[in-house]
């Protein structure tokens, strides 16, 4: 029993399955049991795990990276600004975003790679760089579709066809797409980390970085991938929160990284790095996502939850250590 | 090579033949392993000098570049620079040639466990399973781990900077027999170790270091444990 307790796949799930567990005792009146409830958490908590696999490639090098919520912000606003107003077809804005927030990525990685910057610092550096550069591009304004007529007046134009994919439920309305976009960036990072030799450069050098460089690993363009895919996916989450929003909020994403750190942590890949997997983070996400909105059928006051929300990381991270 | 009071290595140079052992012997700070180290493109390229492979000139570049032409460095500290203790025996085995163990980009599962278990036989790794962390090893079946994962290489030029630091009795020996089994079949094998024993008798050449510079040079026959350590004092023998 110990050493089954012991395995990191099985306090993940333990985690999980104790929420769930509170969630079918408090189920505020069948609101838990039914599916509705379910779907509407997986919607909530795709944004935050998209940014949480990036971050778990991240994490996996023995790094951090802070700026995915401001790089967040800052593809929302990009996005905003080329489909809604400047015209351009979908997949045009969705590459450019894309582009964009890879750059950003990979210039934090280069610092961190080639010139021995911290990565706390690095990406702290782009978290406040990219926000700026968010509230630049958009005038510090809410990018939307709105446009003044000459009257004064405000209209709305249509909105393009990629805001109602997205923006959409399947399945006879029972999973958002979003939650799919989140699977599938799931399912990527778990390629990556488990099925492609580059993940093993990943996680040789989160391990041991010496070790790995003199064992041929290279430990620079290792670093560089996991920052420049974080930054990858931090667009793709930008982009489903400004067509979920339908505006492009220079603001959007503060302090989502945060969360995104969390659901790593609780999952139980370590901060030091070489250890972990991004299912540990799905599990890690779904718990988050129970958590809160198990507290908000219960109508938990938002100050409340934050709290509940902190004492859990705590509590996650105490089980992670007792188990060295 | 440069270092923090000037070189740490000045004007050495030194041949090994394949299946000649050559050890490089030097106290605490001689500058035989920063030497190692050059070679090998620990310090990347870092370091002025040069180095010939089979007669040809050799551009010390990175670790990489020196695995990939046939060079493998076996650190003096496995725990802090060879291994990674908490991944497994067999993510430790083919860190080093991950190359070889997958098709395209894809890591291939077969290829991977026929090498660790192939390695882990010819071995005598003793360990529960192949995927425990090398941490829970003895010193010796880490230091065998580290071996195999240069073995795995297959390389032609064997650096090998304190081979048998703290491993047991029966693994010295055995790694004592694979040293001569790899120079039988042709293997370069250039050894530091400061166990003037076990250099004496493992190297057919023994070359002396003291303050980065080469103090004396001996032949099996020539050398005694006396004379390599006042060459090593950097005293005239």
């Amino acid at each position: 029993m110990r050493a089954l307790l012991a395995k990191p796949w099985v306090r993940a799930l333990s985690a999980l399955l104790f929420v769930f567990i509170v969630g079918m005792i408090c189920n505020a009146d069948g609101a838990f049991l039914r599916w509705g409830t379910h779907r509407d958490m997986l919607r909530q908590v795709s944004v935050y795990g998209i940014l949480a696999c990036g971050m778990t490639l991240v994490i996996v090098t023995a790094g951090i990276d802070l700026s995915v919520g401001s790089v967040l912000g800052l593809t929302a606003v990009l996005f905003s600004t080329l489909a809604l107003q400047a015209g351009w077809p979908a997949y045009l804005a969705i590459l450019a975003c894309v582009s964009a927030a890879v750059l950003c990525g990979l210039c934090s990685g280069g610092l961190i790679a080639y010139f021995r910057v911290q990565p706390f610092i690095a990406t702290l550096a782009m978290m406040v760089f990219a926000r700026g550069l968010a509230k630049s591009i958009s005038s510090g304004q809410k990018v939307t579709s709105a446009v003044q007529d000459a009257d004064g007046s405000y209209s709305y134009a249509g909105l393009p066809d990629i805001y109602g994919i997205i923006d959409h439920k399947i399945l006879a309305d029972n999973i958002a797409v979003v939650t799919l976009v989140f699977l599938v960036c799931v399912a990527g990072c778990w390629v990556l980390l488990e099925r492609l030799r580059w993940g093993r450069y990943l996680y040789a050098t989160g391990g041991n970085e010496e070790a790995a460089r003199l064992s041929g690993v290279p430990t620079r363009y290792a670093k560089l991938l996991a920052y420049g895919l974080s930054a990858g996916l931090a667009a793709v989450a930008g982009i489903c929160q400004a067509v979920q929003e339908q505006q492009g909020d220079p603001e959007a994403g503060g302090s989502y990284e945060l969360t995104a750190i969390a659901m790593v942590v609780i999952g139980g890949t370590g901060l030091s790095g070489g250890s972990g997997g991004v299912i540990f983070t799905l599990l890690g996400a779904l718990t988050i996502g129970y958590v809160d909105k198990i507290l908000s059928i219960n109508a938990v006051g938002e100050s409340s939850r934050l709290m509940l929300t902190g004492a859990i990381i705590v509590i996650a991270v105490l089980l992670q250590r007792s188990r060295k | 090579m440069p270092g923090d009071e000037g070189w740490l290595v000045r004007d050495v140079s030194l041949t090994v033949a394949a299946g000649e052992v050559v050890g490089v012997a030097g106290l605490q700070g001689s500058g035989n392993s920063e030497l190692f180290g050059g070679i090998f493109g620990a310090y990347d390229s870092a370091v002025e000098g040069k180095v010939w492979l089979d007669g040809e000139p050799f551009a010390v570049r990175s670790p990489k570049h020196s695995i990939a032409n046939g060079m493998a460095y076996l650190t003096n500290d496995r725990k802090a620079t060879g291994l990674v203790l908490e991944h497994g025996v067999a993510q430790n085995i083919t860190m080093a040639s991950l190359r070889g163990v997958s098709v395209g980009g894809w890591l291939s599962g077969t290829k991977e466990s026929e090498a660790v278990a192939r390695r882990v036989s010819e071995f005598s790794i003793k360990t529960t399973s192949v995927v425990s962390p090398v941490a829970s090893l003895s010193g010796g079946n880490q230091q065998k781990v580290v071996l195999a994962k240069w073995a795995e290489t297959r390389p032609r030029v064997l650096l090998l900077d304190e081979p048998t630091r703290g491993v047991d009795i029966g693994a010295k020996h055995e790694i004592y027999e694979l040293l001569a089994s790899w120079a039988a079949r042709g293997m370069a094998i250039m050894l530091i170790t400061s166990d003037l024993q076990e250099l004496l008798a493992l190297s057919d050449r023994i070359i002396v270091m003291h303050r980065g510079r080469i103090s004396a040079v001996f032949t099996r026959g020539e050398a005694t444990p006396e004379r390599v350590l006042t060459a090593a004092m950097g005293e005239c023998a």
